[in-house]
């Protein structure tokens, strides 16, 4: 292993001169030659990046592989001979061993050919360092050079008088009267003199006269420019503008002047011809002065903005006045302009605050308007020959070179960007129309209109495989790359669908796109073409890399129409979800990634909506948990109780969280719940030991370990015991206002068993009202107890202050006390029937308490006897209390399939038909009705459908009093299902003001959910009348029911 | 301290350096603000005690910063945060790209949220400013630098000092010298923040205290006994007058917005200060719940890593104007222009 | 050691700071750019009080809050009435056990699958057999370096590859050391390039030996080395003075991106010669040097550092041979690079991970890692310590005036020097620290459970004035890489402290004496667990 190779030589010579450049700063501080020497032979002391360099590195390990052996047989024989080492003085093991293996063999050969390898390295690194010197020193002088001038400013700031007699001189023979050699003396003087003293002095404005004359020279310019570019980096305010101010005067007058022509068809303009370069590091110049001064602009007056401004417009309008006729065209600046910022990054810097923006509009309007017209003309005769032209020009372009076209275009692009900002804004567009010939229809929205156009020209020209040819002018400068420029098009698109008024264009305006010589909506065009990108029918563009992120792109656009409801109204024909589904099982086939997953990680940026949409469905519950999705939320939940916030620290003391638990576990609350429904028999762990690094990985493992806390393994299991079983009995009250989840958790884990133990141990105890026990109590009042706000009475959750901290009472086993259960005789009656007596007793006295319920009410209905019929019949069924919730919903759910036929698949599918017939056109409806109430529920991530499905499956139970849920029964038997949606509606608009508010403190699924079971305003006088207006709608409704 | 390793320095503010930090242990980026105590002899002054325990009661908003570790250090003491790599006033300003509506909204929803809090914890902030609303690398906007906050009470009865607050953001009661004053004085900077999110540039860029009164004054007309009651007790009502003006309609100062969003400008920027919009009340305003609704924060600019642009600046700054670069560096690449410019 | 937790609704300023007893973070010296010398330790402590008078005021009401002004009372007040504060003030008995490490010496028999047990409440003791006191053992407690890790933790050969740090379910955990011998025994036939990346540092006593023993024969090559490359460093230094010259006719003192303030410092041992060496540098009398980079020996005045720092040398006195017989100990010269597995200096910890320094041996490598090898042939120069008035023995004499604040960043090489100084003069006191606990320090380490480990010297140590010279080194200047109790050590109040006492490497303070069992501690399992498992 001692040899080194070619190979080693080479990388030994890399590592060494890393190592040197490492260190240099360390050798150039050395003292001399030797100190260095020093410092590197002590570098191990004094660097503590020592081992850390490469080549330390490699040597050591050269050291180890060659002579590691040796050491450890020297160690062997000693170990082996017996000879130990004992106490100070005498040699230690450690230094015979050294001392044998460096007399070895094998070490002698190590270093020789170390020697040797180094040798080379370190020879061929002087030779490169030679020549590295050789540069630098070039560099050197370069410097140096400069740094003499500079004395000159030094000398002369002493004293102000000499110092202004100095410039005196110098404006003097800057005259163009003066000889070159003179003049050109003078400037590079002038540059070394600070600025500001040079415009503060006397003769500033002779200096300038004469600045400006000599910029127009060729062998001046350069070092004219040279003062200016100083001046604009480190003087005030006054003398960068009059310095501007001069440069675009200047420069305006040598265009006059000199008459450049526009190239012909084979001229070209040629930066490196002297004339030109002048004239373009002129306005490079500007250009980056215009781009950085809107930094500082606001913090002076107006007028320095103002009159940068203006000159800069008056340049840019400055115009040879040939006629018409004239078929020379003249370069002028704006051209130059254009190919040094084509994308006219100044104007959009000067456009972007309100502050210069008003500014540059006032002028544009008052005084340049030409420039506005000037950019018009050439966007549209560039357009127009650019739409219909495929022809693609060879010829190599040379650098630096532009020919006429070049110059067009880059033009062209400039004024697209400019126009294109200023009709973003409202006052840019009242500069519009401009009166130009040949255009019709004036300029406003022309660049949506061209943008609809080519794309609905993509249908038509794609098939060709220059059709690229036409996307160009809209994204400037994208390439030829046709999926790119297709990729940016599809931003566009989804841009403007994003918006409302963009939506209604695309799905509604038919005279936006001609294709096929025919009128149609544009949405249609974008699904056709989002479909044909799927189904890869478009060769030209499916070969390219890009194609997924372009599927996407459209894909995306589509869904900004589907998703909502009117766009799927539009588009429903085309199926698309089915072409994009067959697309994702191909991709699947590739990519086993998780279709569900991907979406769980798109919609983490968003409101997050697509996923309770899929958690409504018992399917996509499964599909959920399949996917690992719901084990994902578990696990996040796990981590935000226990595992607490990346910084934690043990010895530091938190302060004691308040109820920020609710607050960071809210959002997968809203996910667990309907994710509970459809869980599996699967019984609880209850393990013996839990360790601390078994996080729970499914809802029974959750409820296990938070809910059902019932061990103390269980909670010596817990970090912080009392908040996350707080959060737990928090969860369970969420989970159990469904009733459907609350019979299963009752029937699988016995829950309300666990809690009424732990309240008898926690009497036995300590016999103290403590949080967890009220959080307890208050779950138990609120999952046996059964009726709306005027039935039940739930504990509150919060001690309150004075004598009795908590005035609930808290019992230890069922039925729970009476303060719970107002008297109230339906509800009365309905909790003490435990036991179920003679079908007909029951019935007849359910009867009697109904009629005498509903006679109290003013708006009594009649006929409700029949609607008692098969409910008494249902209940008679069923002993447990809890499921007459169960058994209204099947009931509704029969009136609702008397009336919807629910087709095979949906049927199959298991979505519920409430959810199938009802929540969407709640969603629709509550668009047009309650639009504010519909986007806070966008906003807070779950769907209005959602909260409907939730209360309707229960028919209301534990939202309404009982004589209410009848009413709503009734009124929906009586004036048909579609009343069922209306009343959703309804209540949604009753609760409008709290929905906004509840979405902003981020707990509208809570309140909606369990809040609102305490709360009996909502089912007010005023709840009817809404629900009756909204019957103006019936007719918009029953459209989509029939 | 040595928990830390300093990696540069980030800015400079009234209150403090603030330099950005490596937390060794953890390799976590940190800010760390170093606080100077004048005179060790006379004490920690109530002005730091107010920005500690400010920010200690409100750790747990995510739309404020959070105070990681507080330690003394020498004649002073830092206080360390999150690193933030911008704030509002960069992403304002950020002409590449300007924000949208659907961002605008997104960003005052953070920002009232954070203030809602606030107040609802009795504190104002008496800075709210873009620069101090700090943009997280997930796109949060954080409420910062509370050097100036302090509690206020409903009683009445305390006084507080009017110099406060950045003179862009400060309310017509500063102004005028107010000693007694309420959160009134965020919303104004709140409003102030709002004009600057919807025009890229700000309402009120006075250029000194008189100034900034006009330029307020401008907009909103001349405050009148009916406008303004408690105009007439203000320290400094008298010492100055302005010619009388009417107000400005606020379309035509924030001209390229939407109805609801004007409704809800006009109601921060009004000259009684009670009479100002609190934040919970702005955060159900419709403005929020219609189209383009809030941009989530994801859709929020996320600032690059170390590409902190250059701030704002009252002078040119020491750029290296190209003179001598060679032209075809900064000019177009004639064949890019080549397949578009053939057509024409 | 007492330390004070505070619980309060609101966090409190002590919740923050003081819960570690004196404060981690002020009283220590910043190695970073910040100065901080014992000007501003003092101020620090000042503020602290102050602090933690406005705590009182807040936590215990009105006037508790000693000599807090009326206005901050008031303002006190305002807050407690806002916001409640409540606080439990107590005395930290047990030391936070998180993450913890422990290692220990196996007087009985090794269980070879001494694997790290994930379960935090089972303590594997683990024993060596017939190997005796040559093995060590790691145990650990949540030490999941690998998810795989089924068989000993040194027989997976992936760990190979990182040999560093280990990546384990997205946390970074360290891997602090394992004796690797067996792993060598067991994978002979690995190649070399393999094995090459193994670079942990050694800790069995064979594995130190060999360790030791090739880091010599690394000092050899290198010299060599230096020498081959002799023609190349001087181009390349008179390529940079040359152009640091014009460049910058003045150069600062300080390289403005020197990382390490300790440059000024670091370089000035350097110059002198390695103890035991022939080369000799030269001494360059009156030549003109800049102050950082003075080479001790330069008989020469320097004014520098605008006059700040006045620098004197005195002639170099010849030391006794007997030092630099002892000095030459090869023992001592991995002590030098006892982190050759250069942990890179800011490494991700894990998520629930303790503060570094609740483990010793963490703390060792932190402290090893940070501190740069101190000037070892020259005695500590605490201007409180009375030896450094003992003329005879002072190579150099450096006095140093404080500097300003304004130019805080360039320590002073006079505190630079005392914090390069691992321990910190016994007897002396603790002048940074009023805490109680603080003080018992010094002596609970003479009074540390005695162990075979003792040899003639480390009793010699324990006398606080040294004897002799090189006791002097032995105690105050060689690295202690294993226990450095350093006065601003966090949580050292916590430590019943166990040292190989004078010797201080785990691993190779036993290769004097074979038979040495070791014993490393740290924070982890009992209080202050004094598991020097000695037998």
């Amino acid at each position: 292993m001692s040899q080194l190779s070619a190979g080693d030589e080479v990388q030994l010579q890399s590592l060494l001169k890393q190592l040197l450049r490492s260190i240099s700063d360390k050798i150039s501080g050395a003292p001399s030659t030797e100190c260095a020497e020093e410092i590197l032979l002590h570098l191990e002391e004094t660097d503590k990046n020592f081992h850390n360099y490469e080549f330390v590195r490699y040597l050591r390990q050269h050291v180890e592989s060659s002579l590691g052996p040796v050491v450890e047989d020297e160690l062997q024989n000693l170990t082996r001979g017996g000879q130990h080492a004992v106490g100070p003085g005498q040699d230690t093991s450690v230094q015979a061993v050294t001392r044998r293996t460096r007399d070895s063999a094998q070490c002698h050969q190590m270093l020789q050919t170390l020697k040797a390898t180094m040798m080379v390295a370190v020879e061929s690194l002087i030779t490169k360092f030679d020549e590295d010197q050789l540069r630098k020193e070039e560099m050197h002088r370069e410097i140096e050079r400069c740094q003499s001038n500079s004395q000159f400013a030094d000398n002369c700031s002493d004293s102000d008088s000499s110092f202004n007699q100095q410039l005196q001189v110098l404006a003097e023979k800057l005259d163009s009267s003066k000889p070159k050699e003179v003049r050109c003396e003078a400037l590079q003087a002038l540059c070394c003199a600070p600025p500001s003293d040079v415009l503060s002095c006397e003769s500033w404005s002779t200096l300038r006269r004469n600045l400006c004359s000599a910029l127009a020279e060729p062998d001046l310019s350069e070092n004219v420019l040279q003062f200016f570019a100083k001046s604009f980096s480190s003087s005030p305010l006054n003398v960068t503008r009059e310095i501007y101010t001069s440069l675009a005067k200047s420069l305006e007058s040598a265009f006059l002047s000199q008459r450049l022509n526009f190239p012909t068809r084979s001229a070209a303009v040629d930066i490196n011809s002297p004339q030109i370069s002048r004239l373009l590091k002129q306005i490079r110049l500007m250009n980056d002065f215009q781009k950085e001064v809107t930094t500082f602009w606001i913090r002076h007056p107006e007028k320095y903005m103002e009159e940068i401004i203006e000159s800069t417009f008056c340049l840019l309008s400055s115009h040879h006045d040939h006629g018409s006729t004239g078929t020379e065209k003249t370069l002028e600046p704006v051209h130059l302009l254009s190919i040094l910022d084509i994308k006219a990054t100044w104007f959009n810097k000067w456009m972007h605050g309100y502050y210069s923006r008003t500014v540059v509009l006032r002028l544009l309007e008052r005084k340049y308007k030409t420039l506005v017209s000037d950019s018009v003309i050439q966007i549209s005769s560039c357009y127009i020959i650019t739409l219909w032209c495929n022809k693609l020009m060879t010829g190599l372009p040379q650098r630096g070179v532009f020919t006429r076209r070049d110059l067009e275009y880059s033009f062209f692009v400039h004024s697209l960007c400019i126009l294109g900002k200023i009709i973003i804004y409202t006052n840019g567009r009242k500069l519009f129309p401009i009166k130009i010939r040949k255009h019709k229809g004036g300029t406003f929205g022309f660049l949506y209109t061209s943008i609809l156009c080519i794309s609905a020209d993509m249908n038509r020209s794609l098939h060709s495989s220059d059709a690229a040819t036409l996307f160009l002018p809209i994204p400037p400068l994208s390439g030829i790359n046709p999926a790119a420029t297709l990729i940016l098009i599809a931003d566009v698109l989804a841009r403007i669908a994003n918006t409302d008024r963009g939506l209604a264009l695309f799905l509604y305006e038919k005279n936006l796109v001609v294709a096929h010589s025919e009128k149609t909506f544009a949405a249609h065009i974008v699904v056709q073409f989002t479909l044909r990108l799927l189904n890869k029918a478009l060769p030209s563009l499916s070969e390219s890399e890009a194609s997924q992120t372009l599927c996407g792109a459209f894909i995306f656009v589509c869904r900004q129409m589907y998703n909502t409801c009117e766009g799927l109204q539009v588009l429903q024909t085309y199926g698309l979800h089915k072409a994009i589904a067959a697309a994702w099982k191909k991709v699947q086939l590739q990519h086993p990634i998780s279709i569900l997953q991907l979406n769980y990680r798109c919609e983490k940026f968003g409101y997050g909506v697509m996923v309770t949409q899929v958690a409504a469905t018992a399917p996509g519950v499964a599909a959920l948990h399949s996917s690992g999705f719901v084990r994902l939320l578990v696990v996040d939940l796990w981590s935000a109780l226990e595992c607490g916030g990346d910084d934690a620290r043990v010895v530091r003391p938190k302060p004691t969280p308040m109820d920020s638990i609710d607050r960071s576990c809210l959002k997968v609350n809203a996910w667990t719940v309907p994710a509970q429904g459809t869980r599996n028999r699967q019984p609880l762990a209850n393990k013996s030991e839990y360790s601390l690094r078994e996080i729970p990985s499914s809802i029974p493992d959750l409820i296990d370990r938070l809910v059902a806390v019932d061990s103390d393994v269980k909670i010596h299991s817990l970090f912080q015991y009392e908040q996350s079983h707080t959060f737990g009995l928090r969860l369970l009250g969420v989970l159990c206002c469904c009733l459907d989840s609350f019979l299963l958790l009752e029937s699988q884990y016995n829950i309300c068993c666990t809690l009424l133990q732990s309240q008898r141990e926690n009497v036995a105890d300590r016999d103290a009202t403590d949080g967890l026990s009220v959080e307890r109590n208050h779950v138990l009042v609120r999952v046996h107890v059964v009726g709306g706000p005027s039935e039940r009475r739930l504990p509150s959750r919060a001690l309150e202050e004075g004598e009795l901290p908590y005035s609930w009472p808290m019992f230890l086993s069922y039925p729970p006390p009476s303060c719970y259960v107002p008297a109230l005789q339906i509800g009365a009656f309905l909790a003490s029937s435990k036991e179920p007596r003679g079908e007909e007793s029951w019935l007849e006295i359910c009867r009697r308490h109904f009629c005498k319920a509903m006679k109290s009410k003013p708006n009594t209905l009649t006929g409700k006897g029949e609607l008692l019929g098969p409910f008494g019949v249902v209940r008679s069924v069923v002993s447990n209390m809890a499921f007459i919730g169960a058994a209204v919903k099947r009931l509704f759910n029969l009136l609702v399939l008397l009336q919807v036929h629910v087709p095979q698949e949906v049927a199959e599918s298991g979505i519920s038909p409430v959810y199938w017939c009802t929540a969407h056109y709640v969603e629709m409806l509550l668009k047009a009705e309650v639009p504010l109430v519909h986007s806070a529920f966008r906003m807070s991530g779950f769907t209005p459908s959602q909260v409907c499905l939730h209360w309707l499956t229960q028919c209301f139970w534990n939202y309404l009093d009982w004589t209410e849920i009848c009413q709503y029964i009734c009124t929906c038997v009586v004036m048909g299902p579609d009343y069922q949606v209306y009343l959703c509606v309804a209540v949604f608009k009753h609760l409008e003001p709290e929905i906004l508010e509840r979405t902003q403190s981020q707990e509208l699924q809570l309140f909606l959910k369990v809040k609102l079971q305490s709360r009996s305003i909502w089912f007010s006088a005023d709840f009817h009348q809404r629900s009756l207006s909204l019957t103006n709608n019936v007719g918009f409704l029953n459209n989509f029911i029939a | 301290m040595e928990q830390y390793s300093i990696l540069g320095r980030i800015g400079e503010g009234a209150h403090g350096i603030v330099f950005q930090a490596k937390h060794i242990e953890t390799g976590e980026t940190v800010a760390l603000k170093k606080v100077a105590l004048r005179k060790l002899e006379d004490g920690i002054p109530n002005q730091a005690v107010r920005e500690i325990k400010a920010l200690q009661e409100i750790e747990d908003n995510q739309h404020v910063v959070k105070l990681k570790d507080f330690f003394p250090h020498g004649t002073g003491f830092v206080l360390v945060f999150d690193f933030m790599l911008s704030d509002l006033s960069e992403v304002i300003r950020n002409s590449q790209r300007p924000l949208t509506p659907a961002q605008v909204k997104g960003y005052m929803m953070m920002l009232l949220k954070g203030v809602a809090f606030l107040h609802q914890n009795s504190i104002m902030h008496r800075d709210l400013k873009p620069a101090n609303l700090l943009i997280s690398s997930s796109g949060h906007l954080k409420v910062a630098d509370f050097g100036l906050a302090r509690l206020f009470s409903d009683q009445g009865e305390r006084l507080y000092s009017h110099q406060v607050a950045t003179r862009w953001y400060r309310a017509p009661e500063l102004l005028y010298g107010a000693r007694k004053y309420d959160e009134g004085v965020d919303l104004w900077a709140v409003g102030c923040i709002f004009g600057e999110l919807l025009n890229s540039s700000p309402l009120f860029p006075g250029e000194n205290d008189i100034e900034q009164l006009c330029c307020v004054l401008r907009v909103l007309g001349t405050p009148t006994r009916e406008s303004w009651p408690e105009m007439v007790e203000l320290p400094d009502y008298n010492k100055i007058t302005f010619k009388e003006n009417p107000a400005i309609p606020l379309e035509e100062i924030v001209p390229d917005t939407c109805p609801q969003a004007v409704d809800l400008l006009c109601r921060f920027l009004v000259y009684p200060s009670r009479r100002r919009c609190s934040a919970t009340q702005a955060l159900i305003h419709p403005f929020f719940f219609s189209s383009p609704l809030p941009a989530h924060h994801s859709e929020l600019p996320i600032p690059q890593r170390g590409g902190r642009p250059p701030r704002q600046r009252l002078q040119a700054p020491p750029t290296d104007f190209s003179v001598d670069l060679p032209l075809q560096n900064s000019v177009v690449d004639p064949s890019e222009l080549r397949p578009h410019a053939s057509c024409l | 050691g007492p330390t004070v937790i505070s619980v309060s609704p609101s966090q409190s300023w002590s919740g923050i700071h003081s819960s570690t007893g004196t404060g981690i973070s002020t009283e220590r010296s910043s190695v970073f750019s910040w100065g901080y010398d014992e000007f501003d330790k003092a101020a620090s402590r000042q503020v602290q009080q102050m602090f933690d008078e406005i705590d009182k005021e807040l936590y215990e009401g009105r006037g508790c809050g000693g000599g807090i002004l009326q206005g901050l009372q008031d303002e006190c007040q305002q807050w407690t009435t806002r916001f409640p504060h409540l606080r439990i003030l107590g005395t930290q008995l047990l030391c936070p056990t998180d993450e913890g490490f422990q290692w220990y010496a196996t007087p009985g028999t090794v269980s070879r699958a001494s694997n790290p047990s994930t379960d935090r409440k089972s303590t594997v003791k683990s024993q060596g057999k017939e190997k005796g006191a040559a093995e060590l053992n790691v145990q650990g407690r949540k030490a999941a370096l690998i998810k795989e890790f089924n068989g000993p933790p040194n027989s997976e050969p992936s760990s190979y590859d990182q040999p560093r740090v280990i990546e384990v379910e997205g946390v970074m955990e360290e891997y602090l050391a394992f004796d690797s011998r067996d792993l060598n025994e067991c994978h002979e036939e690995c190649p070399e390039s393999v094995r090459r990346h193994h670079c942990l540092p050694p800790v069995s006593p064979y594995r130190c030996r060999r360790q030791a023993v090739l880091d010599l024969l690394f000092d050899d090559v290198w010299r060599e080395l230096v020498g081959w490359m002799k023609e190349l460093v001087q181009r390349h230094w008179e390529c940079c003075t040359s152009h640091d010259e014009t460049l910058s006719g003045s150069l600062s003192p300080v390289q403005p991106d020197a990382p390490n303030p300790f440059m000024l410092l670091s370089s000035l041992p350097a110059a002198l010669p390695k103890l035991g060496q022939s080369r000799v540098p030269p001494l360059t009398s009156g030549q003109q040097l800049q102050a950082g980079r003075t080479p001790a020996g330069a008989a020469a005045t320097q004014h520098n550092l605008n006059d700040l720092i006045v620098i004197h040398s005195i002639p170099l006195q010849q030391r006794n041979l007997a030092v630099l017989e002892r000095s030459q100990d090869p023992e001592e010269r991995p002590s030098h690079r006892p982190v050759s597995s250069a942990v890179p200096s800011s490494r991700p910890r894990p998520r629930r991970a303790l503060e570094q320094s609740s483990s010793s041996l963490s703390r060792q490598l932190q402290s090893a890692r940070r501190r740069n090898p101190p000037p070892r042939n020259l005695l500590p120069l605490v201007p409180s310590l009375s030896q450094a008035g003992t003329g005879g023995y002072l190579d150099e004499v450096i006095r140093g005036t404080r500097l300003t604040t304004a130019s805080d960043r360039l320590t002073s090489p006079l505190v630079a020097l005392s914090r390069n100084t691992p321990l910190p003069p016994i007897g002396t006191g603790d002048g940074e620290s009023s805490h109680p606990g603080l003080l018992l320090k010094p002596t609970q380490r003479q009074k540390g459970p005695s162990s075979r480990a003792h040899s003639a010297l480390n009793d010699e140590a324990q006398s606080s004035v040294p004897r002799d010279r090189h006791h002097i080194l032995d105690v105050f200047s060689r690295p202690n890489t294993t226990h450095t109790y350093r006065s601003d050590t966090p949580y050292r109040s916590s430590f019943t402290v166990l040292d190989n006492i004078g010797q201080g490497r785990p691993g190779r303070a036993s290769v004097g004496t074979d038979s040495l069992g070791i014993g490393v501690t740290g924070v982890s399992l009992g209080i202050s667990s004094s598991s020097f498992l000695d037998s």
